[in-house]
């Protein structure tokens, strides 16, 4: 029952010490018993939430009541469900609406991020994944980890390689007995490969693949970054070693100097692009457009060490940059879009970067919400 | 909660005394602070001997295979819970610092929204970020789903799954 040693401790209990919702992840029976012994299982919540929901939207025929008022009656479990819907309206509804968005909204801090970490590590490692890959090498082993704004995630992968998941990323881990390939759906991920067990040249060796959009990056034994920044558009940073990119149905394209040498596999002059360490490139559906990276500027993993380094930064680009970092919406009034911004600012505390700027810049912060902010001309 | 069972008592006895000095130092080097470290320790056998009946370690009278990696299971969550509060304690009192003096609330008010937030703070916080600020614009900001659908760039179909979604997590875990 808990993935990490079998052992069951006690249900949870919202708002006592010792069992915290984090047991309700990890470690719960999915269902949860009232004091007439009824128990109250995962699906028999969701019911009784959508008929509140239903309810409260002013939406609901004199069928849906009725229909509601025999769910009710059908099971103790439903009606229990139901006076806890009506208990947590009313437990909310006391609470003065300003302060508890301002509270409970406040941003995850190292704690949570913590418990949260704990838990993608037990994914990542966890008996089924890894008795999966165990049990079929040539079979296909699908695996899918996202983050949210303001995350990250640490995953190790069956063969000892390890991909880090930036703010909002999503990512399938696909290895079979012919390749180790990763899709990068969404965000941006930094990418250490492990070397595969049988050597490069070998017919057994498996080549590592990223898949993002219409491009493929295969790694030359490599540390490197990838990042899509909608569906057609991406970068690919290399810090180690070198990555081979393909643009499938590409048009021309363009490498700069000797660290992008167009080649393919077959040697034949196609159109792939190897960027070596210290260069970067950007990737199309039209080609591949490679260029060495500023040395005094920004890196492309300091996003792993939580720090978001700009130079001169138009002030709109940067809080886009900051907005992938925190739920909601970051809008820049236009009159302001184009001061400019340097520094280096602490990914964990978007809050109090925020809060910085109007005093590093004519400008004004306005929260409509802590979900909504819009940066605006101070006075 | 619930009384104490008496016929696991001695058992329960045994675990203090074989394991509570250990556990103490375990938390003490978790927290770096030592009375934090007694309270928490206090509180983890606290737990166990207000531990409900279906729960099968109470059942098997307290006879664990291996008591220390389950005293720290119940300690690791009484940890986390630990900083959880005091976080959302800090962010209380900054919140009513923002507030003109005429609207602050009572000693008693105060407790009693306290102990409500960190009641529905614990529910909230094993949920997705989004599935999270969903339900708190809705709840606490008074916003619409198309405008929550906007603010978290998701359809307000997926608004309303959120919503679902939360309300059914603290339904699951309310007593």
């Amino acid at each position: 029952m808990h993935p990490a040693d079998g052992m069951s401790p006690p249900a949870p209990r919202p708002g006592d010490a010792a069992v915290g919702p984090a047991g309700a992840a990890i470690g719960s029976a999915g269902a949860s018993v009232g004091p007439a012994g009824a128990a109250v299982s995962e699906a028999v919540a969701l019911r009784a939430a959508q008929w509140f929901f239903l309810l409260r939207s002013g939406e609901a025929s004199a069928h849906d009541r009725a229909c509601w008022q025999a769910w009710r009656a059908a099971d103790p479990a439903h009606e229990l469900a139901w006076q806890r819907a009506e208990r947590l309206s009313r437990m909310l509804g006391e609470l003065p609406a300003a302060v508890s968005a301002q509270v409970l909204g406040r941003p995850a801090r190292a704690d949570r991020r913590r418990a949260a970490k704990a838990l993608a590590l037990l994914l990542a490692t966890g008996p089924a994944g890894w008795l999966a890959w165990r049990s079929g090498p040539a079979r296909e082993w699908l695996a899918e980890y996202r983050t949210g704004a303001g995350e990250t995630r640490d995953l190790r992968l069956a063969d000892g390689s390890r991909v880090l998941l930036n703010t909002a990323s999503a990512i399938d881990v696909a290895y079979d007995a012919a390749r180790r390939l990763v899709r990068l759906h969404a965000g941006e991920i930094l990418v250490e490969t492990a070397p595969d067990a049988a050597p490069a040249g070998d017919p057994a060796y498996r080549p590592f693949v990223v898949q993002a959009g219409q491009a493929r990056l295969r790694a030359l034994g490599t540390r490197f970054t990838v990042r899509r920044r909608d569906r057609a558009h991406g970068r690919v940073a290399v810090l180690d070693g070198a990555v081979r990119v393909d643009v499938a149905g590409q048009g021309d394209t363009v490498g700069q100097g000797e660290a992008a040498v167009p080649v393919d596999a077959a040697g034949r002059g196609g159109g792939a692009v190897v960027v070596r360490a210290g260069w970067q490139a950007d990737f199309s559906d039209a080609g591949v457009q490679a260029a060495a990276v500023d040395a005094a500027g920004a890196q492309a993993d300091d996003w792993t060490r939580g720090v978001l380094r700009v130079r001169e930064m138009r002030l709109d680009d940067f809080l886009a940059e900051l907005g992938r970092y925190r739920p909601g919406l970051l809008r820049c009034d236009p009159a302001v879009a184009g001061l400019r911004i340097s520094g280096a600012f602490q990914l964990r505390d978007t809050d109090a970067v925020l809060d910085s700027l109007p005093r590093a810049l004519p400008v004004a912060v306005a929260y409509r919400s802590r979900y909504w902010v819009t940066v605006t001309a101070a006075g | 909660m619930p009384a104490p069972d008496q016929a696991s008592l001695p058992n329960v006895e045994s675990l203090y005394c074989d394991h509570h000095r250990w556990l103490q130092g375990w938390l003490r080097r978790t927290l770096g602070n030592a009375s934090d470290a007694a309270d928490l320790a206090h509180d983890t056998f606290l737990r166990i001997l207000a531990a409900p009946d279906h729960i099968p370690e109470k059942q098997a009278g307290w006879h664990l295979q291996e008591p220390r990696a389950y005293l720290t299971v119940i300690a690791r969550r009484l940890v986390s819970n630990f900083y959880r509060r005091r976080s959302l304690e800090q962010a209380y009192l900054d919140a009513l610092a923002a507030l003109p003096p005429a609207r602050s609330p009572s000693a008693e008010q105060r407790a009693l929204v306290l102990e409500t937030l960190h009641q529905v703070d614990a529910m909230l916080d094993s949920l997705p970020a989004k599935v999270r600020a969903a339900f708190l614009m809705a709840q606490f900001e008074g916003m619409g789903y198309a405008a929550i659908a906007a603010a978290l760039a998701v359809s307000e179909r997926t608004v309303k799954r959120y919503m679902a979604e939360a309300m059914a997590r603290c339904i699951l875990l309310m007593e």
